[in-house]
């Protein structure tokens, strides 16, 4: 939305935020003070789907000055060091581990914050010495760090396919740490991954809520060489998306006249403006913001233009389905109906073909094409409170754990960039990960790209796609300030969706 | 042929290694005081379920491909060893594997076509010597089948159950021995150093020792276990003396 003078002085005297996330807001609002339609080329039409909330751009600003997500490829520091940063390539784990803190400052995304900040294992395999206690603690301190100065959970490490002396040490410092950032993923193909290391990151991901799965076999059929970012984007390695738009499906189904229109009318007509909004948003980054022009990053090659794409995404399948569905006089709900998966799929296959024939600008990486997405959701409209996650199922409507995953493993397919479902089990699971791990392969082998498991009693819980601390969520709520961006929007989706009331699966 | 089936867990993670389907059997040959699951014990119960081999076939399908198998509890699995077999065999053709969690009261040579066809057994000894007679083969309580008669000799005596454990598992077929530990009844020392020796060459087999709890069992049943509840001090005593002992594989249930 377009921002107002007034909102600097809003944010300017909140209480609740820290002056690094004040600045942080006020350089949005800056982005945000033009009208798109002057300063992109936005129709009338296309700006009044944002401004009646079927289509969320996230805030991202219309000034825009860098791409969304970045994923660098930190390797080329291994290799040459930074020449703009002045940093000879490292030597031993030290030098790496301090060479990565300093790059992090040094990369952008939407938040500010780096949402990528490495294959950490492979980037650390190579420095492993024999010295394992003192590597441990050089790690467990690294990982501590980025907690406390990348105060937003978006940041995300990935971790696998392959077992590595590093990859085990890193698993066990998150245990040890329970710390919300790094948010972590662990690639998994079971004929790369040994049960072993599969079965502590299943541990970990009760114990702390991380590393989640994603599907490696999948995610590298689709998108090729690419890494796990933010929530759980799956986006080109040493590249990113340059936007991410999203349709919120419930409140364009509740604008449709019926079904026919929302199918055949709306939902297209939605569909298109999102996708020529989303080719201006990228014209202006590469042709007018100057960022690979004056980005280090892309003349020392941690990026390159050429591997950047978009994100289509939507929210709120759910609601719309069950808009669907008590119009045609079921009383059934999203998830627990026959009817209902058919709409589902009958409004993804819709969205799939006009996102497939779209051509879009600077995607060459991805055949000119932008990447469907599952977004996980974010509260920044009363709308918000009534679109469901991604194509979750409402929380207090889910089925039981085995028709719940059959139910949902065929909408994965749609959402190369990402997608997940997360399940909180009790901890009995805690001494039997195999099980666990059992569940995984089960939900890969039938389809799911992603998915991540947590015990509900612990503190730190995963909103969506980020993980938040429920203690610091009880902070905001008393109005005060509180270390991490992130938790604010945890306090938000909660308020929306009750997340922290997701069905137990014992 | 139909088996009577009180429960069915979809999704089990405690019925031995992996992600399983569990089928509780109705109907079992002892009464063990501190059973929790006392309404599987008589041979038929208004919540028993007749399942065909090839209906429970269909019921097991449906939690495919994220199980890795089934275990049979109960009640006790052994009781039906015809059905099982048969059962079995048709899971194997589906690429699961097939368990059985056992009391150890059954004649090994007679069980032995179903053995040959069961992957793994989850193994409870229930104690040894003549302390099983008012244990496990009490008739003081309703549940009483009658199918205990001999037990007292047979086991109490004779040790069978142990033998057929040694059978067992020198045909790889135990996965884990479960011990459930009571302050009487029977004498803890004797009973762990028997278990060790038996398991002491099979290092991958594991030795799991629970604590008996007596929250929701019914009075008649508190009453008769008056005294021999463990408290968790009682218990990690226990756990230190029996970690002592160089069981390669041991867990603890508190």
């Amino acid at each position: 939305m377009i921002s107002s003078v007034n909102d600097i002085l809003t944010i300017v005297k909140s209480k609740e935020l820290t002056s690094q996330q004040k600045l942080i807001a006020l350089g949005n609002v800056g982005e945000r003070i033009f009208s798109p339609v002057d300063l992109l080329g936005y129709t009338e039409e296309e700006l009044s789907f944002l401004e009646n909330q079927m289509v969320c751009d996230l805030n991202e600003g219309y000034a825009l000055y860098r791409p969304r997500y970045i994923v660098p490829n930190y390797e080329v520091f291994v290799k040459n060091g930074a020449e703009f940063l002045e940093l000879d390539a490292p030597t031993d784990l030290d030098d790496l581990l301090d060479g990565l803190l300093i790059l992090y400052t040094h990369v952008p995304s939407i938040t500010s914050f780096p949402v990528f900040i490495g294959h950490l294992d492979r980037l650390m395999e190579p420095f492993i010495t024999d010295n394992e206690e003192e590597d441990y603690k050089k790690i467990k301190r690294f990982l501590n760090h980025i907690d406390k100065t990348i105060t937003d959970s978006f940041c995300h490490a990935d971790i696998g396919p392959y077992e590595t002396k590093a990859g085990v040490l890193i698993l066990k410092a998150v245990m040890e740490l329970g710390n919300p950032t790094p948010n972590m993923t662990i690639r998994y193909d079971k004929n790369k991954t040994s049960r072993s290391f599969a079965e502590l990151a299943a541990k970990s991901c009760l114990l702390v809520s991380k590393p989640s799965f994603s599907n490696d076999v999948s995610y590298v059929e689709d998108v090729g060489d690419h890494a796990l970012c933010s929530c759980y984007n799956a986006l080109p390695f040493a590249g990113g998306a340059y936007t991410l738009s999203r349709l919120r499906l419930g409140t364009i189904a509740r604008g449709a006249k019926n079904y026919h229109d929302f199918i055949n009318v709306l939902l297209p007509k939605v569909a298109k403006s999102t996708l020529r909004m989303m080719d201006k948003r990228i014209t202006f980054i590469v042709e007018e913001s100057n960022f690979f022009e004056s980005s280090f990053l892309q003349r020392e090659g941690f990026i390159d233009k050429d591997n950047f794409t978009a994100m289509f995404a939507i929210v709120g399948l759910a609601d719309a389905v069950n808009i669907m569905l008590k119009e045609e006089g079921i009383e059934e709900t999203f998830g627990q109906s026959v009817r209902g998966d058919e709409i589902g799929h009958i409004i993804m296959n819709v969205l799939k073909d006009i996102v497939d024939n779209h051509k879009g600008v600077y995607a060459s990486r991805t055949n000119d094409r932008y990447l469907l997405h599952a977004q996980v959701g974010a509260s920044i409209d009363e709308e918000d409170k009534l679109n469901t996650p991604a194509h979750r199922v409402k929380v207090g409507q889910e089925p039981t754990l085995i028709d719940h995953l059959r139910h949902s493993a065929p909408f994965h397919q749609y959402f190369p960039s990402g997608t997940g479902d997360l399940f909180a089990f009790d901890n009995t699971y805690v001494d039997h990960p195999g099980a666990v791990v059992d569940i995984i392969d089960g939900a890969f082998a039938s389809g799911y790209r992603y998915i991540t498991t947590y015990m509900k009693n612990t503190d730190l819980i995963r909103v969506t796609g980020y993980l938040v601390k429920k203690s610091e969520v009880e902070k905001l709520r008393n109005n005060q300030a509180v270390l991490r961006d992130t938790t604010v929007f945890g306090m938000g989706t909660d308020d929306c969706a009750q997340v922290f009331d997701r069905k137990l699966r014992v | 042929m139909k088996l009577p089936v009180h429960r069915i867990i979809p999704f089990s993670n405690v019925e031995g290694y992996g992600n399983r389907t569990s089928i509780f059997v109705q109907g079992c040959n002892a009464n063990c005081l501190y059973c929790h699951n006392s309404e599987t014990i008589p041979m038929t119960s208004k919540d028993t379920m007749q399942y065909t081999v090839k209906e429970l076939i269909e019921v097991i399908k449906f939690q495919i491909p994220y199980i890795r198998g089934i275990t049979v509890s109960g009640g006790e699995a052994t009781l039906y060893p015809k059905f099982l077999k048969e059962l079995f065999i048709e899971v194997k053709k589906l690429g699961l594997t097939c368990y059985i969690d056992t009391n150890g009261f059954f004649d090994y040579n007679k069980l032995l076509p179903l053995i040959l066809e069961t992957d793994k057994f989850l193994y409870d000894i229930k104690g040894i010597g003549k302390s099983l007679d008012k244990l496990c083969f009490s008739e003081d309580l309703l549940e009483v089948n009658n199918l205990s008669k001999n037990f007292s000799k047979r086991f109490g005596i004779g040790n069978e159950h142990l033998e057929s454990l040694k059978l067992l598992l020198e045909l790889n077929k135990v996965e884990e021995v479960r011990l459930v530990y009571l302050k009487s009844f029977y004498n803890i020392d004797n009973v762990v150093e028997e278990i060790y020796d038996i398991l002491k060459s099979y290092p991958d087999v594991i030795f799991k020792v629970i604590r008996m709890h007596v929250r929701g069992l019914p009075k008649e049943r508190l009453k008769l276990l008056k005294g021999a509840m463990p408290s968790l001090k009682d218990f990690r005593e226990i756990s230190l003396k029996i970690k002592e002992m160089g069981f390669s594989n041991l867990v603890f249930i508190e």
